[in-house]
């Protein structure tokens, strides 16, 4: 499991930590009840304070990704796919929301959206 | 209290070489001057200078702070120090004591020697601690100079007068005798007691 | 128990300056970031916390136990690294083992040996001729080798290299692998504490200024640059500091409290420091 922090990004690094389990988890690369690292060992490896991977993990496991079993450490959740899938949806619509805003700003029909769209998912992989 | 006792041994580990040398020296020269004077005179001299050396040395890079963190009682240290100087000194006296009985096999006027001696240390110790404690190191030699020096003057004067020398001699007689010493050491250690305690108040009260 | 530290209203008064009625806490398994000016009062907290100073009022309690009473109890499992040079020159590192082997109770010579080895101290070699950086990581072996629960460091990384600074966190971090320990840290070197605590407590002129975990931190303070004009717009109770120049100026901010659209960067301990002491602004309530 690889995490990449950036001290420059702006954003948060426990945010940037739970982001990038949350990537691995919704990819597949961390399945099911995989045994994550604990809180502390992470933030010994990554030389950053306990404080803040124990908030990523909050984070995470407030969006149902991992749970935490005192004593034994914190899982990948294997159970609600559906409660991810529901959160992820939800991102995408706030996301859309504000680019259908700039759209209107800018002038731009739902059509000439439409394009936009259709040409980005053909670039990316 | 041995954490402490071994940090002052430590502490002088380094002046042990000299310590041993000079007091070999001592012993030497009593032995050449077929007088025990040397020998018993050392340790009366380091009960003045022992306590100097430790304290300026624990006081040095903040290493009583650190003793004071871990888990030994200011009381504890007191003793320790207490202990260390006394120990040193006593150590000479018996070295001296068996050169003593070398040079001269009269017992009971060695034993009596001893006892002087030991009282001497008693009573030094017992002053020198408490005033190193209130005043440190540095400002604590000029108040035992003074003392030191007291008798350096005061012994001259009654010598130089026109004093009974007789009643002198009588006294000095009177305290050669072994009972006598064994009070007057008896008065010392009660001295020691309180001079521990005086010192055990001063240092309770001490912020570093 | 909840917290390794508890500080309550814990007040000492010298001729010329006040430590003046303190309160905060450390909970356990964390790391705590002791910050603020020469002089500001560091010292004397830790001094007062080991017994070292005596208290004018006010409580503390370590591990759970009263400072006053239980003091030997809350010492046999407190490691304090204070001052670098702290061990006499003309002792040797392995004496330094013997005295406090007689002072603790649980002290472990295998393991004193093993720092030993791990820092390439020599046992034999006397505290004069060890580098500044050695005998720092001979009093970290010496807090570490009694089952220690709690440390409290004051200084430790001043005059140290960066190499040593970022051993001396790794240790650090590995002690804290268990969650019972916790550590209290003074520091001048902010860029440490900001790889390691949890917690920032920023001292100034006797008082507390703020005692925050440092994700508050970073929600509650915010540096943004910006023109003269810009910042009359500003809410109320806005800017915490603010430095001028002839081309701008700096605020310190409550991110929270920015007009709409505006952002500002996450504030690093050390401008917060900074800003807080040398340009602070007067707050509606008062205080930061």
């Amino acid at each position: 499991m690889n995490i990449i922090l950036s001290n420059t990004s702006g954003v948060p690094i426990y945010e940037q930590i739970a982001e990038q389990i949350r990537t691995l988890i919704i990819s597949g690369q961390l399945e099911p009840e995989t045994p994550l690292p604990s809180m502390r060992l992470l933030a010994k490896e990554l030389r950053v304070s306990l404080i803040t991977t124990k908030r990523a993990y909050e984070e995470l496991e407030r969006g149902g990704y991992i749970r935490t079993v005192t004593g034994k450490g914190s899982f990948v959740s294997g159970l609600d796919n559906s409660l991810i899938r529901t959160e992820q949806l939800r991102l995408i619509e706030e996301q859309l929301h504000a680019v259908v805003q700039r759209a209107r700003l800018n002038g731009l029909s739902c059509t000439e959206l439409q394009q936009m769209l259709a040409q980005l998912y053909k670039e990316e992989p | 209290m041995l954490a402490s006792y071994k940090s002052d041994f430590y502490l002088l580990r380094g002046y042990l070489k000299t310590y041993i040398g000079t007091f070999a020296l001592m012993i030497v020269f009593s032995v050449v001057q077929k007088s025990s004077y040397f020998a018993y005179f050392y340790p009366a001299f380091m009960a003045v200078f022992t306590p100097f050396s430790l304290f300026s040395l624990a006081e040095q890079s903040g290493w009583e702070s650190m003793l004071l963190s871990a888990p030994i009682t200011r009381a504890d240290i007191v003793r320790g120090r207490y202990m260390m100087c006394l120990s040193i000194d006593l150590i000479m006296l018996l070295v001296g004591f068996i050169t003593a009985l070398f040079l001269k096999s009269d017992i009971s006027s060695n034993i009596a020697a001893l006892l002087l001696s030991l009282a001497a240390v008693l009573v030094l110790n017992s002053l020198v601690i408490p005033i190193v404690y209130k005043f440190g190191a540095t400002k604590g030699r000029f108040a035992v100079m003074v003392i030191c020096i007291l008798p350096a003057i005061v012994f001259p004067l009654i010598g130089s007068s026109d004093a009974d020398f007789d009643l002198l001699i009588k006294i000095v007689d009177f305290l050669q005798r072994i009972p006598v010493l064994l009070v007057i050491d008896a008065c010392c250690l009660v001295l020691l007691g309180l001079s521990y305690f005086i010192s055990y108040l001063i240092y309770n009260r001490k912020e570093f | 128990m909840k917290n390794a530290i508890e500080i309550k209203n814990l007040t000492k008064r010298f001729d010329k300056f006040t430590l003046d009625n303190i309160s905060f806490s450390l909970p356990t398994g964390s790391v705590m970031g002791l910050i603020g000016e020469n002089g500001a009062g560091k010292s004397t907290t830790i001094k007062l916390l080991l017994g070292l100073l005596h208290t004018d009022s006010g409580t503390v309690s370590m591990l759970g136990m009263d400072a006053k009473t239980q003091t030997l109890d809350i010492k046999r499992h407190l490691g304090v690294v204070s001052e670098v040079t702290a061990h006499p020159l003309n002792y040797r590192a392995q004496d330094i083992g013997y005295v406090l082997r007689a002072a603790y109770p649980r002290w472990d010579e295998s393991q004193f040996q093993q720092y030993l080895k791990l820092f390439c101290i020599d046992p034999t070699k006397m505290c004069k001729d060890l580098s500044k950086g050695m005998r720092m990581k001979l009093s970290i072996a010496c807090a570490l080798c009694h089952d220690a629960k709690l440390l409290i460091l004051d200084e430790p990384t001043s005059g140290l290299d960066p190499v040593v600074r970022d051993e001396v966190l790794d240790i650090l971090r590995d002690f804290m692998q268990d969650e019972q320990h916790s550590i209290l840290i003074s520091s001048h070197i902010t860029s440490d504490l900001e790889k390691i605590a949890d917690y920032i407590t920023f001292l100034h002129d006797g008082k507390v200024v703020f005692s925050q975990s440092i994700l508050a931190i970073q929600e509650n303070y915010g540096v943004l640059r910006c023109s003269h004009e810009t910042i009359q717009d500003f809410a109320a109770g806005t800017i915490y500091a603010k430095r001028q120049d002839q081309f701008g100026c700096e605020v310190l901010v409550d991110p929270r409290r920015l007009p709409a659209g505006m952002t500002a960067e996450s504030a690093s301990i050390e401008q917060i420091m900074l800003f807080l002491t040398r340009y602070p602004v007067a707050r509606p309530q008062g205080g930061f």
